[in-house]
């Protein structure tokens, strides 16, 4: 009975030991730190769509993505066409007017101008300033054969896109 | 004098720095930053329309009296890879010299021996700039960067800065 009394005396209330989590959270803290982007990705990668990495240190302005895996055609998120043995299926080449592609670029255009016109009414709506022309992200599959990618730049330069960026991975 | 230091030590306090607001501060900040974090790096290359090889040699041909440029155009086949180069104030047979036609080994293509063929004639006419790249219908996307970054540089060394991309005529 005295030798518990004993006990409870000399017991000790543990303390948790923070020493080492804070040495974690510390070099946690400073990784994070380094790998801070002051402009997050916003793009979300079609899971079946794999770029290549390239030594490219361009980095890329905000605008239209189009993706173009090996099966479809992304555009900002929604399929506007498919692929199908290396060809675009509801594209004549010859007459691409009438794909759903190039329709769904051409108001994509006209919405693009439309804003950019509201953004200019009052400002430099009399001033002739050369505007930045719209331009497209093109996030192509490592493996998509060069014919696609060369039609796809077609129709879409026929909708009025003629500046592009090639999307690849910093090696 | 050992009794006293003994008294002093015996007093002291231990002292215990208060980690617990830098904790609540470093568990507010950790999720912010691993939200905003970007762990997938993604690079650009800046590109227009791509043209006809004949339309790529009149918009990108340099103007006459002017230093010498050579402008390379590389066709990447399915087998290999042809160069040709041009400038207007050369003649036939110096241009024929540079011309170079590369097998493919295997599945990967000879871009080290086209890098340091076109460190070569860079080094020989350092104005040069221009690259135009003719990949045939069935070559892939990741084949077309590789020999851009090939045209591109030479591991440190710069080598042609502008990458045209064009398609064969016809």
């Amino acid at each position: 009975m005295k030798s518990m009394i004993n006990q409870r005396e000399d017991f000790v209330p543990p303390t948790l030991q923070i020493t080492s989590m804070m040495d974690m959270f510390t070099i946690i803290l400073f990784f994070l730190l380094f790998s801070f982007s002051d402009k997050p990705d916003e793009i979300q990668l079609e899971k079946s769509l794999s770029l290549p990495s390239s030594s490219a240190k361009i980095d890329y302005n905000n605008a239209i993505q189009l993706m173009l895996s090996t099966e479809k055609i992304i555009l900002d998120g929604k399929i506007v066409a498919t692929i199908r043995d290396n060809k675009i299926q509801g594209v004549d080449i010859n007459a691409p007017e009438k794909s759903a592609l190039y329709q769904t670029l051409v108001k994509e255009m006209e919405r693009l101008k439309t804003l950019q016109k509201s953004k200019n009414i009052g400002i430099e709506a009399d001033q002739n300033i050369k505007k930045d022309q719209p331009h497209i992200l093109l996030f192509c599959d490592e493996e998509l054969p060069y014919e696609v990618i060369q039609n796809t730049v077609e129709i879409t330069a026929a909708a009025g896109f003629s500046n592009f960026q090639l999307m690849v991975m910093e090696q | 004098m050992a009794f006293g230091a003994r008294k002093r030590r015996s007093g002291d306090l231990d002292i215990d720095i208060d980690l617990v607001p830098i904790m609540n501060m470093f568990l507010v900040l950790i999720p912010f930053l691993l939200m905003s974090s970007s762990f997938m790096s993604l690079k650009a290359i800046n590109t227009s329309v791509p043209v006809s090889s004949e339309a790529a040699q009149q918009s990108v041909a340099p103007p006459k009296k002017s230093p010498v440029k050579i402008k390379a155009m590389i066709e990447l086949n399915v087998n290999g890879i042809s160069l040709v180069a041009e400038a207007d104030e050369l003649n036939p047979e110096a241009l024929q010299k540079m011309a170079l036609t590369l097998k493919k080994r295997g599945k990967a293509y000879p871009l080290e021996q086209l890098s340091q063929h076109l460190a070569s004639i860079k080094q020989q006419y350092p104005l040069s700039d221009t690259v135009v790249l003719m990949p045939a219908a069935k070559v892939t996307y990741k084949d077309i960067v590789k020999a851009m970054d090939a045209a591109r540089s030479l591991g440190q060394l710069p080598l042609f800065k502008h990458v045209v991309l064009a398609s064969k005529a016809g």
